[in-house]
């Protein structure tokens, strides 16, 4: 173990070395003195008469050595002149200290706490890397780590395996901790009975203070086929547990998976050892090298290091609405719009909001229950997705500053969510309103003819499915994954080993011969390479546009979804033209500006999003023709800004942000700049027009340019003086401290009301405005201070545009709510003041009476 | 090592208590507080009496009453050459972890001889020379201390089984047995 020494750069160059007091291969303990040099120095000396001057001091000074070993080698000589600190002597360490448990060196036992004048670095500081499952205050130093590493790329080799690494909430195994579920198991006549009554359960004894939630039990579901699949990619992979939950929710876990210890073995890594709350990292169990590596997690943004390695597994969502237990510390998760919704799913909906608002909204929501469920009753019909992703964004942003108040805080969230579970029963809820609504249903269901088709396949009422499918896929995947991979190693080794190519080839054949272990690993294939190259097969040629699928103001190449159909090998555009082969549409709006676009065009394919989806997790281009979504042939046929297209009025397309454009006039009056995907729609829309003959611009060449300049002009400075007076109106009522998210809606409504007034001239104007646009000479002026001068381009505000619709219907609901809360505040304040105004009268009558006896 | 000490700890009693069986809460309560813990030096194993129980002395301000309790118990302090009995709790490719009492004890693989070696293939896995000493979850091993940290309320120990008569216990008594059986030919009658 050679260690080369430097002389440090506190000493005051230039030195001469006087002295070397220890040979080659003699022993040196720390702290004694290796080496005697001098060097020269200023010495300001004085009489007694007071003159001071400088004389030139030449000092001799020890050098200490700062470890323990022997001498193999001085690179320098006795009376050699060295200007700057270079490393000057090789030692031989007694003990590298590679391995470090809580501070004391594994191999020596000695404390490597203890620093001294003569080191200048720490010896913990020398084994650093945290690489073991369940440990954190084991650590060993790089040297060590890529040791270890090898011996065990080389052992999977051997086996022909790789690594895997698996998630556990809503990725093999779905847990809450409802006590319902309880009882339905222990009801035979339960309608889900069947469903539940292989669910597994376990207490957490030794889990902290959890308040309600501890002792209580936990009943855990294994996602169909979890044996099966596991024993099959077992002899594929060597699996390790990564998990978010506590170390002993893991283990418990790991018992009921796998009792034996045969899969996993003690490679179970959880939230107790991760080292971050919020972030997994293969880092942590494989520091050096991770080509060997896959992952399987139904969350992909945990793992923002490793995408390449990471298989995404569509969520298991068995028990409906209650999502991940333990994903309180993690970022909310990027929900797309649910597919068609069966009554069922509307209200697993409800109660999930209802859940998820209790978790994340917390100041002025947390407190009062009640306030919780009447608002999640008014939102249940507005998207949640939109709601999630802002508040996981603002969630996202806090935790940034990462302080310990936080964490305490999520941490009370999370006892908060689960008590939640406990006293509100969301599933037993769904359950009875999943009956009554059946019930209802079956009433009308004679005089709906052709009303929605809602389809109820479960004779028996029960609310929960057992009809999961995903890890047949899944062990496809990783077959076809751990098949490609050793292909092309055994092709590479092949040519490592003296095949024609590697003879021809110099390089390679120098590789092999450097030496024989190293030269087998080299030629190891990255499965971060070899995976995406698999992937990105499937949806390859596909040039996708998406509609309604990701929430407005979020930037549509970061969102998961975009992510995940690029990392498919799908190349996504913005908008709608001739290279475009698929729409993705929301099923829920399927008429927005984008499917107009593109239904007029034959030769692309308006798919929804389960098309996506499914191709996604099958790994295989689905057909497209089930997933085809129904566009009418007034959509068809019609030009898409074309006036009087009415605005479709299902009760669940509030959340449509596009809707707004589609009637046009509206849009286009505020000229919203929503985000870069509206914008570039507009221009877009253009040349549709003059192919189908009846372009605008016909009429423009005797119209009056002058007249449109100044009409501009004026509607400018209206809206923006209308704009000032609502916005300020409302923040002027927003005075009491009422939730942001309140303030907005409301500052959006009056909006609204503001533009409806001059809706009916602006709305020829709009068009006019968007023609000048699309000019390219002249009316460019114009355009800029328009864009400028339009008063609701922050994406914050168009994003609460889309709960336009409930805002209205709540809002005289709640403006009453908060003119109510006001009074109530200003009483209070009164009460207040005149109570003290009394105490300090009475007082000083008090006094003054005190004073006189 | 064990040590009986002599020791002193304060114990602070709520008002609540006072009364006629306050000696006898004193005690209890000090059981409580004291039992079982690490100072950083040593472990209190257990308390064998109590000295003498100081007069109380009520604190201002909180009305709490302090007694200085003098008491004698047992502590183990764990010192570095000391060879101790463990159980091991975690087994990885770096060496293994075993707790002897309430002391954590890692022994790295290279305190560990270089016949035996890591197999992860093994469930569980395991340290084994292939032959009678395997080393995994539970088993029983006697280690030799290395090195120790002590901090503020814990004790932190490194250990080695590279010496005779060290390692899995199976083991231990197999060599014992040999050892013995050079020493009285004809003892392997000597039933362990």
């Amino acid at each position: 173990m050679g260690k080369l020494l430097s002389l440090g750069t506190h000493l005051r160059y230039p030195i001469t070395i006087t002295k070397l007091l220890k040979k080659n291969g003699e022993a040196v303990r720390k702290e004694t003195s290796i080496l005697q040099y001098s060097y020269t120095w200023q010495k300001e000396v004085g009489d007694p008469f007071g003159e001071t001057w400088k004389e030139d001091v030449t000092t001799i000074t020890d050098w200490d050595s700062p470890v323990d070993g022997k001498i193999s080698r001085w690179k320098i000589k006795e009376g050699m002149t060295i200007h700057s600190s270079i490393p000057f002597v090789d030692v031989e360490e007694d003990c590298p200290h590679s391995v470090q448990f809580h501070g004391l060196c594994g191999m020596c036992g000695k404390d490597m706490t203890e620093t001294s004048w003569s080191s200048s670095t720490k010896d913990t500081d020398r084994a650093k890397i945290n690489m073991i499952h369940d440990q954190t205050a084991l650590k060993v130093s790089q040297d060590e780590a890529s040791k270890a590493e090898e011996e065990l790329q080389r052992r999977l080799l051997k086996h022909r395996k790789l690594s895997l690494v698996v998630d556990l909430d809503q990725t093999i195994i779905h847990a809450c901790i409802e006590p319902t579920v309880g009882e339905w198991q222990a009801d035979k006549n339960s309608p889900n009975y069947e469903a539940v009554k292989d669910v597994r359960s376990f207490q957490l004894q030794d889990d902290g203070s959890r308040g309600v939630a501890s002792g209580c039990n936990y009943y855990i579901k294994m996602r169909p086929g979890l044996r099966g699949f596991l024993d099959k990619i077992a002899e594929m992979y060597e699996l390790h547990v990564y998990t978010m939950g506590t170390r002993a929710y893991a283990l418990n876990i790991a018992k009921i998976v796998d009792p034996e210890k045969r899969l996993f073995g003690d490679r179970i890594i959880s939230r107790d050892e991760n080292g971050n709350i919020t972030q997994k990292s293969l880092q942590r169990l494989f520091p050096v090298d991770q080509r060997m590596v896959v992952i399987i997690d139904d969350r992909s943004d945990v793992w923002p290091k490793n995408r390449s390695n990471l298989i995404k597994v569509h969520p298991y969502d068995f028990f409906l609405g209650i999502g991940d237990i333990n994903s309180s510390f993690l970022p909310k998760r990027e929900e797309l719009p649910k597919l068609t919704e069966t009554p069922k799913k509307k209200l697993a909906k409800a109660i999930d909001l209802e859940l998820s608002t209790e978790t994340t909204t917390d100041e002025t929501l947390a407190g009062s229950p009640e306030a919780v469920k009447k608002d999640s009753e008014g939102n249940s019909e507005v998207a949640t997705p939109v709601l999630g992703a802002r508040v996981g964004a603002l969630e996202q942003l806090v935790r940034m500053s990462g302080d310990q108040a936080l964490l305490e805080e999520q941490t009370a969230e999370q006892k908060i969510f689960l008590e939640k579970q406990l006293t509100d029963r969301p599933l037993l809820h769904m359950q009875e309103q999943l009956e009554k609504e059946e019930a209802a249903e079956e009433q009308g269901a004679k005089e709906e003819v052709d009303g929605v088709p809602t389809e109820h396949p479960h004779p028996k009422h029960n609310l929960l499915k057992d009809d999961d499918v995903e890890l047949t896929y899944l062990e496809k995947h990783l077959a076809l994954v751990h098949k490609s991979f050793y292909d092309e190693y055994d092709s590479a080794l092949i040519n490592a080993q003296g095949g024609r190519v590697a003879q021809l080839k110099p390089g390679h054949a120098k590789k092999v011969t450097m030496k024989d272990h190293a030269a087998d690993l080299a030629i190891v294939p990255d499965v971060a390479k070899v995976m995406p190259r698999i992937k990105s097969r499937t949806l390859e040629g596909c040039v996708i546009v998406m509609s309604g699928l990701v929430p407005l103001g979020v930037d549509l190449m970061r969102s998961e979804i975009a992510l995940q159909a690029i990392s498919f090998g799908a190349i996504l555009h913005t908008k709608v033209s001739s290279k475009v082969t698929h729409l993705v549409a929301s099923t829920s709006r399927t008429r927005t500006t984008k499917v107009k676009q593109a239904a007029r065009r034959e030769k692309i394919k308006i798919v929804n999003q389960q098309w996506l989806l499914n191709s996604m997790s099958k790994w295989q281009k689905e057909d497209e023709e089930p997933y085809l979504v129904h566009v009418s042939d007034a959509d068809r046929n019609r030009g898409p800004n074309e006036p009087g297209s009415s605005p479709p009025s299902e009760p669940h397309d509030t959340d449509d942000s596009e809707m707004d454009e589609e009637s046009g006039s509206d849009e286009e009056t505020a000229s919203i700049p929503a985000s870069q995907e509206e914008m570039t729609d507009l221009e877009n829309v253009m040349p549709e027009e003059y192919e189908e003959g009846k372009s605008p611009v016909d009429n423009l060449q005797t119209f009056d340019w002058g007249g449109v300049d100044d009409e501009l002009a004026e509607f400018m400075d209206g809206e923006s003086d209308s704009d000032n007076v609502s916005e300020t109106g409302s923040e002027t009522s927003n005075s009491s401290q009422r939730s942001a998210k309140t303030g907005d809606k409301r500052k959006y409504s009056s909006n609204q009301d503001g533009e409806e007034e001059d809706s009916d001239e602006e709305s020829t104007l709009a068009k006019k405005q968007r023609i000048a646009n699309n000019r390219t000479t002249g009316l460019k002026t114009v355009k800029t201070p328009n864009s400028e001068a339009s008063s609701l381009p922050t994406p914050g505000d168009t994003v609460d545009g889309e709960l336009n619709k409930s805002s209205n219907q709540e809002n005289g609901d709640d403006g009453d709510d908060e003119d109510f809360d006001d009074d109530l505040e200003r009483e209070l304040m009164e009460e207040l003041e005149r109570g003290e105004a009394e105490e300090e009268a009475e007082e000083r009558a008090n006094g003054e009476a005190g004073g006189g006896g | 090592m064990f040590f009986v000490l002599n020791l002193t700890h304060q114990v602070t009693l709520h008002p609540s208590y006072f009364g006629r069986n306050m000696h006898e809460l004193v005690t209890h309560k000090l059981l409580k507080d004291v039992e079982g813990t690490c100072t950083g030096r040593y472990y209190i194993i257990t308390i064998m009496d109590t000295v003498n129980i100081s007069e109380g002395r009520i604190l201002p301000g909180s009305g709490l009453a302090e007694f200085n309790v003098n008491y004698r118990a047992v502590v183990w302090r764990p010192f570095k050459g000391e060879t101790v009995d463990a159980i091991v709790t975690s087994v990885n490719g770096v060496g293994f972890f075993c707790e002897a009492g309430p002391l954590s004890i890692f022994v790295s693989g290279h305190m560990i001889p270089s016949d035996i070696t890591f197999d992860p293939n093994a469930t569980p896995p395991q340290w084994t020379d292939n032959e009678d000493s395997v080393i995994q979850v539970g088993t029983h091993v006697r280690v030799k201390i290395f090195g120790t940290r002590e901090e503020v309320g814990s004790i932190y120990a490194i250990a080695s089984i590279k010496e005779d008569y060290l390692g899995a216990n199976g083991c231990i008594l197999m060599m014992l047995q040999k050892e013995l059986a050079r020493m009285i030919p004809k003892a392997q009658a000597c039933d362990f």
